[in-house]
């Protein structure tokens, strides 16, 4: 009787509990998000205000182009070079937190099921620390006069501190400290899946240990290592607080572009702009990528 | 038949966990599987069947003990470089390859020429009746197209061993009965010596050439299936077999090339002399099928019918011996049909023949 019940209006209940949920992305983020894309396509008064009602493209043509001197228009390829950058460390990062987390995760996987819950703990423990404090933390370690400095030179392997602090490695770092565990997660779910008999069946079946990895542990933990990538690559491509804490000037990301345009620079529309081919360049590459992942899974060679 | 033996079992034991957790999966265990012999393994959950197959198979050492391939020892040696496959109880097909592909998986791994590998999967696939499903998924097969596809993929590496662990509890019992003449056939066919392990008493007696019953750690009796059947010398042999009277009885001194079986109450059973028990408490075991029905007042166990169970090929009477002595199944052949000749509660005579009488050891 009790499913009876339960499924005489299911329907309506079901919709009972997705509504929050639709009800504050609508309101929360479809709404600015609409705004943005509004602003984006406005132009900017002299004094850095948003002309209301004043359409002009220029905040999307001032990405590629530049009005010279002379009135007519060049390529300027700084922006262009800071989203290469942001592309390149985020890849970097992904890479990094890959080749990290899955070791991690698989390590994870082959213990007993009584410590796992403990280990799926002590990787989320970095959440559990604000963020500022954390890339603060990762600043004592890496200035000059840090720990891995002091403890380099204590030991004789260097006599000068070596720059590590406010470069392109240290924000790779920070990045990917910050990150490892939405890599770890996802990886870790997919191999717990994996039924443990398979892989001795490939042993039965003359595959060495290298052998097993490779033809069946990473094919069945594939959905988990992109859906890990995806939830490293996207954040770290937008990242803001530790490209600006742990990177110097030289180093400007995205993230901090756009947020001078609110800030400083005060040109809402340039920076609605940058947001949105941030969010349309990602929109199109995740989209190559499921579609090139969908027809390899359905490959029957 | 080959007069080495193809697998030599020499004192094997193996303990999972230790302290107060430890478990002795087997206890010092010694067989022998001979060449190109169909070898099962059988027992109830838990007695260490499947342990034994898997040290066999190499995914498990030994705690103690030997275990010799043709002569040689492969205890020490992973799985991977053991001549020896598995047939996998929930066949363990990967299912991010298609059925050539994962047929195809052993000859890979061991470097075999491609085109040799696409002629033997090709032959694998018409041994086990296959033909064009070889691009499917396992999840696009039945649990009976599974299994010839573990098969096939075992087979195709041409071990000398094919370990094979209950493959047919999945498949429901037409098809297993199915696949049990299949195995067979296969395993006449391809000459490899198969270890077969099985709960199923009918599966082993069915297939195997020879069975080893085990019990908590322990093999009790190897033998032909009908070795097993008809001279269970242990009682639990006897009881895990096919349906079994037990009785306690009394045997004294044999008479006229007859001994004397005492029963609880104070009926006897005639009993062979060759059996030639102790004069002493023994413990009987007598198949129900072996014994006969007659009405009240010939020579034998007297009785009355307390229940009648029809079965189709055979009525099974209950028949609740006098003065005590408990029940006794009696299995009759039904030759007239499914009219039965006693009514619960008609007074009757349990028959059995003298060489019927099994004396069990312990």
């Amino acid at each position: 009787m009790a499913t009876g019940r339960l499924r005489l209006g299911a329907a309506s209940r079901q919709y009972a509990l997705i509504a929050p949920a639709v009800l504050i992305i609508g309101v929360f983020m479809i709404a600015p998000l609409g705004l943005m894309a509004y602003v984006s396509v406005l132009s900017r008064g002299t004094y850095g205000q948003v002309l209301w009602g004043e359409f002009s493209g220029a905040a999307y043509l001032n990405i590629l182009f530049e009005r010279g001197l002379d009135g007519g228009f060049g390529i300027n390829l700084d922006y262009a070079s800071i989203f290469a950058r942001s592309f390149w460390l985020a890849l970097t990062t992904m890479a990094i937190a890959l080749a990290v987390g899955f070791p991690t995760a698989l390590y994870m996987t082959l213990q007993p099921a009584r410590y796992r819950n403990l280990l799926i703990f002590m990787v989320t423990i970095p959440f559990w620390t604000n963020l500022l404090v954390r890339n603060y933390a990762w600043i004592l370690l890496l200035r000059d006069t840090g720990l891995i400095n002091h403890g380099l030179q204590w030991l004789g392997l260097t006599s000068e501190p070596i720059t590590l602090l406010y470069t392109d490695f240290s924000v790779a770092v920070g990045l990917t400290y910050s990150f490892l565990p939405f890599m770890v997660l996802p990886i870790y779910a997919s191999l717990e899946k994996i039924d443990f008999r398979l892989v001795e069946a490939a042993y039965d079946l003359y595959a060495s240990r290298l052998q097993v990895l490779r033809r069946v542990i990473l094919p069945l933990a594939l959905p988990g290592i992109v859906s890990g990538s995806i939830l490293v690559f996207v954040p770290c491509l937008g990242s803001y607080v530790t490209p600006a804490l742990l990177g110097g000037s030289k180093t400007l990301l995205i993230g901090n572009l756009i947020q001078l345009q609110f800030g400083a620079a005060r040109n809402w529309p340039f920076g609605s702009a940058l947001a949105f081919v941030l969010l349309a360049i990602v929109l199109v590459t995740m989209a190559v990528y499921l579609m090139r992942q969908r027809r390899g899974a359905g490959r029957p060679a | 038949m080959s007069t080495t033996p193809g697998i030599a079992i020499r004192n094997i034991s193996k303990v999972f966990g230790s302290g107060a957790d430890e478990v002795r999966a087997l206890d010092d265990v010694s067989l022998d599987i001979r060449g190109n012999e169909f070898f099962t393994l059988l027992g109830p959950s838990g007695c260490g069947k499947t342990t034994l197959l898997r040290l066999i198979a190499g995914f498990e050492q030994p705690s103690a003990g030997e275990i010799l391939l043709d002569g040689a020892a492969i205890a020490h040696l992973p799985p991977f470089r053991r001549p020896v496959n598995t047939v996998f109880q929930s066949y363990a097909l990967s299912p991010h390859m298609t059925v050539a592909q994962n047929i195809a998986f052993g000859l890979e791994m061991q470097r075999m020429e491609r085109e040799r590998a696409e002629a033997r999967v090709a032959e694998m696939l018409t041994l086990v009746q296959l033909g064009g499903l070889e691009s499917r998924r396992p999840a696009q097969l039945s649990g009976g197209q599974q299994q010839r596809v573990a098969l096939a993929r075992a087979l195709a590496n041409h071990p000398k061993v094919l370990l094979l662990d209950e493959p047919l509890s999945a498949l429901d019992l037409k098809l297993r009965k199915e696949m049990q003449i299949e195995l067979k056939r296969l395993q006449l066919e391809s000459g490899v010596t198969f270890v077969f392990v099985t709960h199923d008493q009918e599966e082993a007696l069915t297939m195997s050439d020879r069975v080893a019953v085990m019990s908590s750690g322990h093999v009790l009796q190897i033998g032909a299936p009908t070795d097993i059947y008809e001279h269970p010398r242990h009682r639990f042999v006897a009881d895990f077999i096919g349906d079994i009277n037990l009785l306690e009885a009394t045997a004294g001194a044999p008479a006229n090339g007859a001994v004397p079986f005492r029963l609880s109450g104070a009926q006897t059973l005639r009993g062979d002399a060759a059996s030639a028990p102790p004069v002493g408490p023994v413990r009987l075991a007598i198949r129900p099928e072996r014994a006969g029905l007659e009405p009240a007042g010939r020579e034998g166990l007297a009785g009355a019918v307390d229940s009648i169970v029809y079965i189709g090929a055979d009525t099974v009477y209950r028949i609740a011996l006098d003065e005590g002595a408990g029940l006794f199944m009696v299995r009759v052949q039904n030759r007239t049909g499914a009219r039965s000749t006693y009514a619960v509660g008609d007074a009757v005579t349990v028959v059995v023949p003298p060489e019927a009488i099994r004396v069990l050891s312990d």
